[in-house]
């Protein structure tokens, strides 16, 4: 610590003290206003010149005027600072500054016959005002004047000129009138100067230094990795062209920002769709990303579409140029050649966006089913039935209803998604399963819509959804919980509604047959069995519960009607090596009861049994890929998806293959609320039915989830509480280590306790000064006796307590005076630098964990 | 005709500067004061500038923009400024004498990386200025960056009190002196300033022993020296001098009575007027009273007489020593015109009665002019004990002064317009001579 020598210190403002000025000695502040005044005066000079037809008759008066001021400060540089200046200096003042009136009128009179506009003649009187204020007048209320007036004819001239001259000026008198009022202040403050005596602090210096230098090499290592952070300040600002960076949330510019085009910003702009872009575009757009990931050869079709006739008022018409469209498929081989890794080229980040999805994740979005499956391809064979859509409304909005509320037993909730395409061209809707209703703005015909052949909602006759278009989709959320006790899942066969009937599917039937014969019947004598027979002939549309009536031979004649309407075999066809997938699917399934639990023991001992391998695909001349896949536990999606199926075929549940888009968590962006789906978010995966009506998605492949299902907070913390027991019993090491790392922390909790007290004072003891040490000295000492149950009493001072408390005294009693002799003496006599011996028992004490021990237990 | 003009002129110059000079609304002037500082202009500024942008010509919104930062600057630079500082003041002893230097320490510490100009010290002037130059602030040229600096300077109180009266700031303009930020700083202690005394040389002094100090005892009952006897208990009794034995047996309270002191006691009572000093002058003549009685105190004080002191509704009695002027010279210090004046308790000082001493002399010291009918016409106020000295202006003129001399009962009389310091040495001179030769 450096201590600099008192002084009375000067600085360079208070070197404006005083300037010579041709022998006289003028107030520096005076010379600076008169300074000024002068810029003024030439600003107004060369206002007044450029509006003049004889500058001669500007220029030489003011020049002649100014010179008389000058001299006259020169000559009497007193004389107005006496009370009584006279009259002459009165009138020498009024004649300096109202001249330029008579002189004006002279000259239209009688030289050029031209004057100037009377403003102009104001503003050079109010010019000689400020030139004269300071001139004539040595006093500081004159140079407030003076810089005052200088200060209202700049703001005019600025004004009221375009002259480069001007602006240059007026710049300069910016800068010395700051000066000046640097000088007016300082030069007020200066003559109370005192004295003093610096101490630098040091440790304030070390760390602000070591603060900056971290903050320094922290935004060198942000600018120098161009992460997101400057990325993200860099489009602080939303632009679209023109400055090189684009972003999407622009609103105006060149162009509307990506979100504002593609309505993403707001999920309820259906601006696009709006648009005529919807009603003119013809050109063919259908790509299908499936058949361009797993290559068949595109063939152009050009077909007419329908439109909703819009308003002429909705603006003149765009075109908009399309991508060509591609067909779709309608079969997934499942034997593959492996994709060759291709070079990545540089992302772009508006074309990589199939869609935008706002709603919640994951969730899988249906594009592509298959049910039929000969061991190597996946087909669609089962035409489903066509279904009757209704248009209704809800929340004034029109929806077209694909199945109405109600229908799904095993679903009450509805979920609500937004969709918006962007890249992806297909007449499909890609739309999660259990698909309820769906909504386009303006769009309110039903003939709009409709299912293609493999059970996927579409816009049929059409090349492909426009662009841009927002669908609002409204979904079943399965309620799966209860499906999983087996004496529930049989109970559901009653309630399937199918077009206005109770019916029971094939599955169900068979299901209960299983059921039967897993329990006796003398189990089941206190339960009642639901016959769904009884449901389509008793009570069809009525409303009545379905258990009240059983009959037997109703039943045969559901089961007649239910085959009828949905064929489920091709559903259960195992094309794979038969014996192998049921051994497997019922060892997996062993213990568990019927019902949707078998489910999910099959997916997940899927799922741990192999794994994800995008480039295991099985030979070209494989028959059986599912044998092939269980033989060699790796491969991609499709083959998990495929192998799911099958075994699930095996036990009973009618299965099929579904391609579609991931809505992957991890695209979940917070700040918009969107999923964005791009086209690595192609993905397969299968779906399961229960009624043959209704298909729930089943995830199968290892790293993906399963879609959100409908869970009570009973059930959910059921559930958690089995996955968390679950995860116990399958890591039984990291466990054990966190069991025993509580025991230890609760056994040895005084010593933790204790050790980060210590370590916490030693920190702060390294700082502050020896008082503020000592002090956390003493707090420390005070917490250990506290847990060495030695407390010290509000009535006991420092010393009787130590001495009475700590064990090794005659160490204490040594640097007891010396802490006293800290906290007690006057501040003057204690010297801010400690002795060796008093560090050296400072430390002794901070780190002596044993003072509060007892001897008994020390040796102990 | 020309001087008529010129008469004309003169006339009309003069009206015309009377009327430009009239405050036509004096009330608004609160209002419209900030206009008069720079931070006015720039605000008139910045709306004119506004204005001519939006009507006249564009670049005028430039003008505005730069005034604005103009302003930003001017105000967020003494704010930034102030916010980084923190200091204390106080001086290097807690008592002095009006007019006696004593240092005033400032302590800052600056937490900024940059230098700080330009920072001025708002307290009370009478407490930390030399009481030469009142309007010129104290300032501090430059505090270091990342420093603690120490400033000193000597303030010479010329005016009895205790300070500070005010809460000191440390405040700061820099660099425009358009605005001033301002932050408290931390006071140190306070500082005592004791009224000046003048020294009443020609007391004889009591020479020779230690008893000399604090008197020999003598067989008076008091509260000093031994047992000389027992009687009953009367209030006010210390309970430490009861005779326990003599009380069992009696069944009644009996204390010992002691012996007295053989010291001399002397009452200095400053008559203090019934209503608060009007103006400066009045001020001033009281201040003198507490002063004179000042000095009359000390000499007594150290003649190791007794002394009790009665000003207002405060008493203090004191032994003679270091410890009993301090005492005298405090109550004076802190005595406060305006809390007597608002205090409706004045006129009933008591004494407690096992305190109150048998006066050997007694001073009122007061106005002259305050001198009640009753006092002049030597009621029981009026005894050989008795000495009463009295203050005045005379304001030039020597027949008031021999008036009021000669006036009973003034014992002496100091006149304020002239040195007072020469008149009470003269005066207190004379009259302990007269008292001497009258006595012998």
């Amino acid at each position: 610590m450096t201590q600099r020598p008192l002084r009375a210190k000067q600085t360079q403002f208070g070197k404006l003290g005083s300037k010579m000025i041709s022998g006289r000695v003028i107030s520096g502040q005076r010379g600076l206003v008169l300074l000024l005044a002068l810029l003024a005066s030439l600003a107004v000079t060369i206002i007044r010149i450029d509006a003049s037809w004889a500058p001669w008759t500007i220029w030489v008066p003011t020049l002649l005027s100014t010179l008389t001021a000058i001299a006259l400060m020169m000559v009497a540089p007193n004389r107005a600072a006496t009370n009584d200046p006279g009259r002459a200096w009165i009138f020498i003042t009024a004649l300096l500054i109202v001249y330029v009136l008579p002189w004006n009128i002279i000259v239209k009179s009688l030289l050029t016959h031209t004057g100037e506009p009377l403003e102009l003649v104001m503003l050079a009187m109010v010019q000689q005002a400020a030139l004269v204020s300071v001139t004539l007048y040595p006093i500081r209320k004159a140079e407030w004047i003076s810089g005052l007036l200088s200060f209202f004819l700049f703001v005019f001239c600025i004004t009221m000129s375009s002259a480069q001259l001007v602006y240059v000026l007026a710049g300069l008198y910016g800068l010395l009138s700051i000066w000046w009022l640097m000088g007016a202040y300082w030069e007020r403050i200066q003559g109370g100067f005192v004295a003093q005596q610096s101490v630098p602090v040091v440790r304030l210096r070390a760390s602000i230094l070591i603060s900056l230098v971290a903050l320094l090499l922290l935004l060198g290592y942000i600018g120098s990795t161009r992460s997101t952070t400057l990325g993200s300040l860099l489009g602080f600002i939303p632009t679209s062209g023109g400055s090189g960076e684009n972003d999407e949330s622009a609103r105006s510019g060149i162009g509307d920002g990506d979100r504002v085009v593609a309505a993403q910003e707001t999920a309820m702009s259906f601006g696009p769709v709006e648009s005529e872009l919807f009603l003119e575009d013809t050109s063919p757009s259908l790509y299908d990303m499936f058949t361009d990931i797993y290559g068949e050869a595109p063939k152009a079709k050009k077909r007419s579409e329908k439109a909703v006739s819009l308003p002429g008022s909705e603006g003149p018409s765009k075109h908009q140029h399309l991508s060509q469209s591609q067909k779709s498929s309608r079969e997934f081989s499942a034997v593959r050649r492996a994709k060759l890794e291709q070079a990545k080229k540089p992302e772009q980040k508006l074309t990589s966006a199939m869609l935008y999805l706002i709603g919640d994740v994951p969730t899988h979005l249906v594009m592509e089913t298959f049910d039929a499956f000969d061991g190597r391809q996946w087909t669609h064979q089962q035409p489903i039935q066509p279904t009757a859509l209704k248009l209704v409304t809800i929340g004034n909005k029109p929806y077209v209803q694909f199945s109405p509320k109600g229908s799904v037993p095993f679903a009450l909730k509805e979920q609500v998604y937004g969709v918006k395409l962007i890249n992806l061209k297909s007449p499909r809707i890609p739309s999660p399963h259990l698909l309820s209703s769906v909504h386009i703005d303006k769009v309110d015909r039903v003939d709009f819509y409709g299912k293609t052949r493999d059970d996927v909602a579409e816009m049929p006759e059409r090349e492909h959804i426009p662009q841009l278009t927002v669908l609002h989709l409204r979904t079943f959320m399965p309620h799966l919980h209860k499906l999983r006790d087996a004496s529930e899942f049989r109970r559901f066969g009653s309630r399937v509604k199918l077009d206005g009937n109770y019916v029971t599917s094939e599955f169900v039937r068979k299901a209960q047959a299983d059921f039967d014969q897993l329990h006796p019947e003398g189990e089941l004598l206190s339960q009642p069995l639901p016959l769904p027979d009884a449901v389509i002939d008793g009570i069809g549309s009525d409303g009545q519960s379905p258990q009240q009536d059983v009959s037997a031979t109703n039943a045969e004649t559901a089961v007649e009607k239910t085959n009828e309407a949905n064929s489920f075999e091709v559903h259960y066809q195992i094309a794979s090596e038969r014996e192998l997938v049921e051994k497997l699917s019922d060892d997996w399934t062993s213990g568990v009861s019927r019902g949707w639990g078998e489910v999910d023991a099959i997916v997940s001992r899927l799922k741990g049994y192999c794994q994800l391998d995008a480039t295991s695909n099985a030979p070209e001349e494989c028959e059986d890929v599912v044998q092939h896949f269980l033989s060699t536990k790796r491969g991609p999606d499709y083959l998990f998806a495929t192998t799911a199926a099958m075994m699930l075929r095996a036990r009973g549940f009618p299965t099929r293959l579904v391609t579609g888009f991931y809505a992957d968590p991890k695209d979940f962006e917070y700040a918009t609320g969107q999923t964005v789906i791009r086209k690595d978010d192609l993905h397969t995966w299968l779906q399961v039915s229960l009624d043959g009506v209704h298909w729930i998605s089943v995830e199968a492949t290892p790293g993906y989830l399963n879609p959100i299902e409908d869970l009570s907070f009973i059930e959910w913390a059921e559930l958690g509480f089995w996955e968390f027991c679950r995860w116990i019993w399958f890591h039984p090491i990291p466990v054990a280590l966190f069991m025993a790392g509580i025991a230890w922390g609760v056994w040895s909790r005084i010593w933790i306790f204790e050790t980060c007290l210590t370590l916490w004072v030693a920190v702060v003891a390294s700082m502050g000064t020896l008082r503020s040490r000592t002090l956390w000295l003493i707090w420390l000492l005070q917490w250990r006796g506290r847990l060495y149950g030695k407390p010290r009493p509000n009535h006991k001072t420092l010393r009787r307590w130590l001495c009475e408390s700590s064990t090794d005294t005659s160490f204490v009693r040594n640097f007891i005076p010396q802490l006293e002799r800290l906290l007690y003496a006057p501040a003057q006599t204690i010297s801010h630098e400690p002795d060796q011996e008093f560090q050296k028992n400072f430390r002794l004490l901070l780190w002596e964990r044993k003072l509060f021990v007892n001897s008994s237990k020390q040796n102990t | 005709m020309a001087k008529q003009i010129l008469a004309w002129a003169a006339h009309s110059s003069t009206r015309a500067n009377s009327m430009l000079n009239h405050d036509f609304c004096p009330w608004a002037n609160k209002y419209v004061y900030w206009l008069k500082k720079p931070i006015g202009w720039l605000t008139g500024g910045i709306l004119a500038g506004l204005l001519l942008g939006a009507f006249v010509a564009p670049q005028a919104f430039a003008i505005s923009a730069a005034l604005l930062g103009l302003i930003l600057v001017g105000t967020f630079w003494p704010y930034l400024a102030v916010r980084g500082v923190v200091g204390s003041i106080g001086w290097s002893r807690s008592r002095c004498i009006e007019g006696e230097e004593v240092e005033v320490q400032l302590t800052l510490t600056n937490r900024w990386p940059i230098p700080l100009w330009g920072l001025i010290i708002e307290a009370d002037s009478e407490a930390i200025g030399d009481g030469r130059n009142v309007d010129q602030p104290l300032a501090l040229a430059c505090v270091p960056p990342f420093s603690t600096s120490r400033f000193t300077w000597i303030a010479r109180p010329t005016r009895r009190g205790v300070y500070p009266q005010q809460q000191s700031f440390i405040a700061t303009g820099f660099p425009l002196g358009l605005w001033t930020a301002r932050r408290e700083l931390k006071q140190e202690g306070e500082l005592l300033v004791w009224p000046r005394t003048v020294a009443l040389k020609d007391l004889p002094q009591l020479g020779g022993k230690a008893d000399a100090v604090v008197g020999a005892t003598r067989d008076k009952a008091g509260y000093e020296g031994d047992v000389i006897g027992v009687r009953p208990f009367r209030d006010g009794d210390s309970l430490r001098s009861i005779h326990w034995a003599q009380t069992a047996r009696r069944e009644s309270l009996i204390v010992c009575e002691r012996q007295s002191k053989a010291q001399q006691t002397v009452v200095v009572n400053v008559r203090v007027s019934n209503e608060l000093p009007t103006d400066l002058q009045e001020r001033a003549n009281d201040e003198w009273l507490i002063r004179i009685a000042a000095s009359i105190c000390r000499e007594f004080i150290a003649h190791s007489w007794g002394v009790q002191l009665q000003i207002g509704d405060r008493i203090a009695l004191v032994e003679a020593g270091q410890r009993g002027t301090s005492t005298i010279m405090d109550l004076l210090a802190r005595f406060d015109w305006k809390a007597e004046a608002n205090d409706g308790s004045r006129n009933r000082i008591r004494v407690p009665a096992n305190r109150r001493q048998a006066e050997d002399m007694r001073f009122e010291v007061t106005r002259a002019n305050a001198i009640e009918a009753s006092d002049n016409a030597g009621s029981h106020k009026r005894t050989q004990k008795t000495r009463w000295v009295a203050v005045h202006r005379s304001n030039g003129d020597a027949t008031a002064n021999a008036v009021w001399r000669y006036r009973q009962p003034i014992w002496m009389l100091v006149d304020l317009d002239l040195d007072v310091d020469h008149q009470l040495q003269r005066q207190w001179e004379r009259v302990c001579h007269d008292t001497a030769s009258a006595a012998g």
